[in-house]
């Protein structure tokens, strides 16, 4: 991927918001006087929620939180894509489909109906329609995270996701394991990067961060069964879906 | 001559800690969330010097810390000014109690990969602060296999002073020049130490060794030529179902020392951190390389990695396994994947 930017110049910033929560840019937000900072060295030149709408034709940076549930936000999502140099898919949702995604796991118990009789097709993550070239995982993201990505990005330096799955991260913190203790935590097949906060508080993993890399979510799912821990639905459909993806 | 054997009183040993609280700072085991951690004790009541088994995360964290800063920088036109840790490092004084003697044995083997292999000045210098005051254990664990990896349950080196407890005294032996003259200025709290108690350590140790021999197990540092031999053995397909690649193994494991640096910058990007940090050989990204190719895709070839490291490639490398028998990969692995019965099938195959 050849990134560089306009010399002598700031990079061009866009946030846009899909399908979501709009958790993740309450987020930014959150990061009060370092944002300042941040500002400092960007462009922002498009962002709903902050009132900032300028007139540009192209955009350095695009970050993109909420997943493509509609017709109009596939066309949106392919716009700013054209546009753009560097996507970044911020959050669970732009990431996999998030929350919403649950919806096509066919649990009687999470079925969603929109507001308005709009149509849905389904909640996908944006990189089905379009390529994205860094993800910041988790649900909502974690603004620590989102500040070392965007130094990587002023660096024209490769971002690194967290190499560490949530259950290493959770055993640096020296915590009594989850399912040892009968519960039915992802911690083994998540990425990490959240610092296990999850169980840490003793509340069982979600796998908000995705997937790890090479999950084994069948080994998982065994072993649920020999402990005698139901398994979540939830994770049965997400194998369901990775299988479908393949 | 230093006397080898002394005796102290449990009393006596607070009194002495106490006192050495002033120069030194202590770390040693204590209770969190129903785990023995091994952590700065502030309060001595919170000591727990008797406890079962060994510590979640082993004490290769006070050497070799999870995330370390090694050094600051900040860049000024074309000037760079460097802070190092090592500095702070040098002035540090700890005592280290309460460790297992697998434990000890597996400070010895770190020692050869990060003072004598290659020297690392920030691993060195923790070493060279630290009084390690070890001490022998009461019972087993079901996980326990020592005695099977020469690493206990009794050391003959790595400690500066060996605790057993006989009774309400703990027999003390000291093992080192260092640990001869910490204890020398406190000469009135101690003993000299009779034979029934060097007896009673022995037949201590005997009764462990033998529940410990009840397991059917060949002696690890024999496994070379049999793990060599059975590479391509169908049980590494069988493990890499089973795996889940969350790298507890890694982090709990005594001797697993690999790590990442990287460069934490500030967003004026003037002033930065070079960190380092543990890393694990289940994930795949620790063979990514910059092209993006990794090397070990595959499951299969990671599981092997490890195991393949602590039996072989050590071997290659230092002289000797880096596997110390503690059982704390087999504890934590949400898979129940244990490393003896790994052994232990290649072994009867034989």
């Amino acid at each position: 991927m050849k990134m560089s930017y306009e010399r002598n110049t700031k990079p061009k910033v866009g946030i846009f918001t899909l399908s979501s929560c709009e958790g993740c840019i309450v987020q930014i937000l959150n990061l009060e006087e370092t944002l300042l900072e941040i500002l400092e060295h960007i462009d922002l030149v498009d962002c709903r929620v902050l009132g900032v709408k300028h007139v540009y034709d192209k955009l350095d940076i695009a970050f993109v939180e909420g997943c493509v549930m509609s017709k109009e936000e596939e066309e949106e999502i392919k716009k700013i894509r054209e546009k753009t140099k560097i996507l970044v898919a911020l959050g669970d949702c732009a990431c996999s489909g998030g929350k919403f995604m649950m919806k096509d796991f066919e649990i009687s118990e999470l079925r969603v109906s929109l507001p308005g009789g709009r149509e849905v097709f389904r909640a996908d993550p944006i990189d089905k329609f379009v390529k994205v070239n860094y993800y910041l995982r988790g649900c909502p993201i974690n603004r620590e995270e989102f500040v070392e990505l965007v130094k990587d990005l002023l660096l024209l330096r490769l971002f690194k996701e967290s190499p560490l799955s949530v259950c290493s991260e959770c055993i640096l913190r020296e915590q009594e394991c989850l399912i040892d203790q009968g519960y039915p935590c992802l911690g083994p097949i998540t990425r990490g990067g959240c610092n296990a906060v999850c169980p840490y508080n003793n509340k069982i993993c979600y796998g908000c961060r995705g997937l790890s890399e090479d999950a084994n979510i069948d080994s998982l799912i065994n072993i649920f069964k020999r402990r005698g821990i139901p398994v979540p639905p939830y994770l049965l459909s997400l194998k369901k879906l990775v299988i479908s993806k393949r | 001559m230093l006397t080898k054997f002394l005796i102290i009183s449990k009393q006596n040993l607070i009194h002495l800690l106490e006192k050495l609280s002033k120069k030194f700072v202590i770390f040693g085991p204590k209770k969190q969330n129903g785990n023995i951690i091994i952590d700065k004790i502030n309060d001595l009541s919170h000591l727990v010097l008797e406890y079962e088994g060994r510590s979640l995360i082993p004490p290769k964290k006070f050497f070799l810390p999870p995330t370390e800063v090694l050094f600051e920088y900040e860049i000024e036109k074309d000037n760079i000014k460097i802070w190092d840790k090592l500095v702070e490092l040098k002035k540090q004084k700890r005592i280290l109690i309460g460790i297992k003697p697998c434990d000890i044995s597996s400070l010895n083997i770190l020692d050869k990969v990060f003072i004598r292999e290659f020297h690392d000045p920030y691993v060195t210098t923790r070493r060279q602060n630290t009084i390690i005051v070890g001490i022998t254990c009461e019972t087993i664990v079901d996980t326990c296999f020592c005695v099977f990896t020469d690493s206990g349950p009794l050391v003959r080196e790595g400690f500066d002073l060996l605790l057993t407890r006989i009774d309400e005294s703990y027999l003390v032996e000291v093992g080192s020049e260092k640990g001869g003259q910490l204890i020398s200025k406190f000469d009135e709290l101690f003993q000299p130490a009779p034979q029934e108690f060097i007896r009673a350590r022995e037949e201590k140790m005997e009764s462990l060794i033998e529940k410990i021999s009840s397991l059917v197990l060949p002696n690890f540092s024999e496994m070379y030529d049999i793990m060599v031999k059975n590479f391509h053995h169908e049980i590494w397909k069988e493990l890499s179902n089973q795996c889940l690649s969350c790298g507890k193994c890694n982090f709990v494991c005594p001797t697993c020392y690999c790590f990442d640096v990287y460069d934490d910058v500030d967003l004026l990007l003037k002033h930065g951190k070079r960190i380092r940090r543990w890393d694990s050989c289940h994930f795949l990204s620790f063979t990514r390389v910059a092209s993006g190719e990794v090397f070990r895709k595959e499951r299969e070839t990671r599981i092997k990695q490890r195991i393949y490291h602590k039996l072989v490639y050590s071997v290659n490398d230092i002289g000797v396994i880096s596997c110390v028998g503690c059982g704390r990969c087999i504890n934590v692995c949400p898979a129940g994947i244990d490393i003896r019965e790994i052994v232990r099938e290649l072994w009867r195959g034989e």
